[in-house]
């Protein structure tokens, strides 16, 4: 019988290094040569050993890899992979094979767009994967009641500013203006959050900046707010632990700079008002009550004021973290404001990943040929979280079910969904997670750790390590269409 | 919590709602322990033949609101439907082992509950823009679960994975997505996969 071919093409990118206005010349350009150069030819089954040489790579940071098409990477390293051709394939076909640089990235991102994002153990000092920044509010319309808060979280899994109270343990003394709905009653949230612990306490609102971008007259969620001391039971029936406190929540707020708008969208606004989620709160106690979608939680950066340029940064964020490829105590990165609006922000040879209205992949993620829908990327989950011991034959932790420990680490492969069929191969490590905390007491980065998430992946804060992980808001649009999706 | 109004539309057996009131107000205030040690003759009823009901009998008086879901652990007839005053889309599937209530509470999760064919429910998940009022729906197993979620709690945002002998609890996602599930390993029937409870 015929044999079909394939073709493998080979395309290199260039991921901009950011030189954005600063007074420092800017760096040597990063290029990327690949061996072979040219397109190949090869049969099913076969494979195909491809090497990338990067120059000017002044950290050795390599190259990432990416397919399209059918068949599969393996032993990828920042210098080489291996491309698989499936066993059998009906007709001739062509997958591409793209390496991109992975420049340095947190000295090169600069301008008034870019924010400092630090993984550290965090305002608690117990954090492991925590990724933090400072957000400055003030009181809206004031320059002088204001406070610069660290120690924030920095969440692309949801939407909205957060606050911890002083009373609580947090960093907000301020008093900032409570929201009131048309009825004219003090309007309060409980968020949830996937363990089912929660939050709750008042809507208020507060002109926010961070770096050079300013946002007016914000709803924003405070917690631990003393005025708000009761909780209803309905936000606190789903039985999981109160976060209102440092301790519990390990920052002191949490940065939401998600897919989405608001934090719940219509579903808050028309309808049966769904329960644990807005309240109104007259004298007589807090009830379940729709609020509409300028009066819920915004998303600050969909908010974003234009600059003094006219340029508006407000249709997502990028987060840039260098590799880590073992526990450290620290890792420095970049927040970047708006996607393809400035010549640091660009989409470069990044691919896009649709997302459903829910905020997952809206195609399967594919792990041992077999398909994970409900699967998505977030910066506020501090592992990579995916299926359990019995799907991944890797235990869990003795004293810590909700880590994996395996008797030594596991390199495995997953692959993620991109746009019209095209596919990414995602390589992370599962560690064993008792011996890294106990091998590494100073240490809050761990690139290597995972636990269980029943029936999906939940790609946390490990995956954005080595990455550029582009976040776009919904009905906004950016060179690569408009959101929501995520790109990298 | 979800809408209290929101209610299992179908019913293995039937039940007197005063009695039922009993026996969820008393399972509310016992240990799972306590429970599994008492094997209660439960109220007459019109029940499939090898029912058994796990709850314990304190007279602590009248519930105002009627029970929204059938409790885990606890017998599928332990919720009196109230069609007149609930509009909720209800799917039943039957395989072979169990069969799967599904009901789409307004404004909130989707609760799927997995009953044995000797009436029991065996497992829970629900997926949807909150996690429902586990109190209601972990029934006598809710100050298990509770206690091993405080425990357990950690900073980080993750996925909840309680893995006790007689209890496992998981829930994950994020705003706008959430999921769980629960189950009793010693209630599972015989051949049914863990992962078939999503």
């Amino acid at each position: 019988m015929r044999q079909a071919w394939l073709v493998v093409s080979l395309a290199s990118l260039i991921l901009a290094a950011g030189c954005g206005g600063g007074s420092s010349s800017p760096p040597p350009s990063v290029t990327v040569s690949l061996s072979p150069s040219t397109a190949q030819s090869i049969t099913q089954a076969q494979t195909l050993n491809i090497t990338a040489t990067v120059m000017n790579d002044s950290s050795n940071k390599g190259v990432s890899w990416n397919l399209s098409g059918v068949g599969s990477l393996t032993n990828s390293t920042i210098t080489s992979v291996t491309y698989n051709a499936p066993a059998t394939v009906s007709s001739n076909t062509t997958v591409t094979v793209t390496a991109t640089s992975i420049a340095s990235t947190s000295a090169a991102a600069s301008g008034s767009n870019v924010a400092p994002l630090s993984v550290d153990p965090g305002p608690a000092d117990e954090y492991a994967n925590g990724l933090f920044t400072s957000v400055t509010v003030c009181v809206p319309g004031s320059t002088s009641s204001c406070q610069t808060i660290d120690g924030i979280l920095v969440d692309t899994g949801s939407v909205g500013l957060r606050l911890l109270s002083s009373s609580a343990g947090g960093a907000l003394t301020l008093t900032l203006p409570q929201l009131n709905n048309p009825d004219s009653n003090p309007v309060a949230e409980c968020v949830q959050f996937a363990d089912t612990s929660y939050i709750w306490g008042p809507v208020q609102t507060a002109d926010i900046q961070i770096a050079g971008e300013k946002a007016s007259a914000v709803p924003i969620n405070v917690l631990g707010d003393p005025g708000f001391s009761t909780v209803p039971l309905s936000c606190s029936d789903t039985g999981g632990p109160d976060d209102d406190s440092l301790l519990a929540m390990g920052a002191n707020g949490i940065l939401g700079v998600g897919l989405f708008e608001q934090d719940c969208g219509s579903a808050c606004a028309s309808g049966t008002p769904p329960q644990a989620a807005y309240y109104e709160c007259p004298a007589s106690g807090c009830v379940a009550a729709l609020v509409s979608l300028s009066q819920q939680v915004q998303n600050p950066v969909s908010l974003f004021a234009a600059d003094n340029n006219g340029v508006i940064d407000n249709n997502g964020v990028i987060i840039e973290l260098p590799t880590a490829s073992a526990p450290q105590s620290t890792l420095s990165g970049s927040l970047v404001f708006g996607i393809g609006t400035q010549s640091n922000n660009a989409l470069g040879g990044a691919m896009t990943f649709p997302v459903d209205g829910f905020g997952n992949f809206a195609n399967p993620v594919v792990f041992n040929n077999q398909s994970y829908s409900g699967s998505f990327i977030d910066s506020g989950s501090n592992g990579i979280y995916f299926l359990d011991s019995g799907t991944t034959g890797i235990p869990t932790c003795s004293d810590a079910t909700f880590f994996y420990c395996p008797g030594s680490s596991e390199v495995l492969n997953a692959t993620n969904p991109g746009a019209n069929g095209a596919t990414s191969t995602v390589q992370f490590t599962v560690g064993n997670a008792d011996s890294m905390f106990g091998n590494n007491p100073n240490a809050s980065v761990f690139p290597a750790l995972a636990g269980p998430n029943t029936g999906s992946f939940d790609w946390g804060l490990p995956f954005f390590m080595g990455r550029n992980v582009f976040t776009a808001i919904e009905g906004k649009s950016t060179p690569a269409g408009s959101g929501p999706f995520w790109a990298y | 919590m979800w809408n209290p109004r929101g209610q299992q539309l179908s019913w293995l057996c039937g039940v007197k709602k005063r009695e039922l009131m009993i026996s969820r107000l008393g399972s509310r205030f016992s240990t799972a322990s306590e429970v599994s040690n008492m094997k209660i003759t439960p109220p007459q009823m019109n029940c499939l033949p090898g029912f058994k009901l796990l709850t314990s009998l304190l007279l602590l008086g009248f519930l105002g609101s009627a029970p929204a879901f059938a409790v885990l652990g606890g017998d599928a007839s332990s919720v009196q439907a109230d069609q007149v005053h609930f509009r909720a889309t209800l799917k039943t599937t039957n395989v072979e082992a169990y069969t799967v209530h599904e009901m789409q509470v307004p404004g909130g999760p989707l609760v799927r509950e997995y009953v044995s064919l000797d009436g029991r429910v065996f497992a829970v998940a629900w997926q949807g823009p909150a996690h429902p009022d586990l109190r209601q729906l972990f029934g006598t197993y809710f100050d298990q679960y509770q206690q091993a979620a405080r425990q357990a709690h950690q900073p980080g945002r993750r996925a909840l994975d309680i893995q006790q002998p007689g209890l496992i609890v998981q829930s994950g996602g994020h705003m706008r997505a959430f999921f769980g599930r629960a189950y009793i390993p010693d209630m599972v029937p015989a051949g049914v996969r863990t992962e078939d409870i999503r």
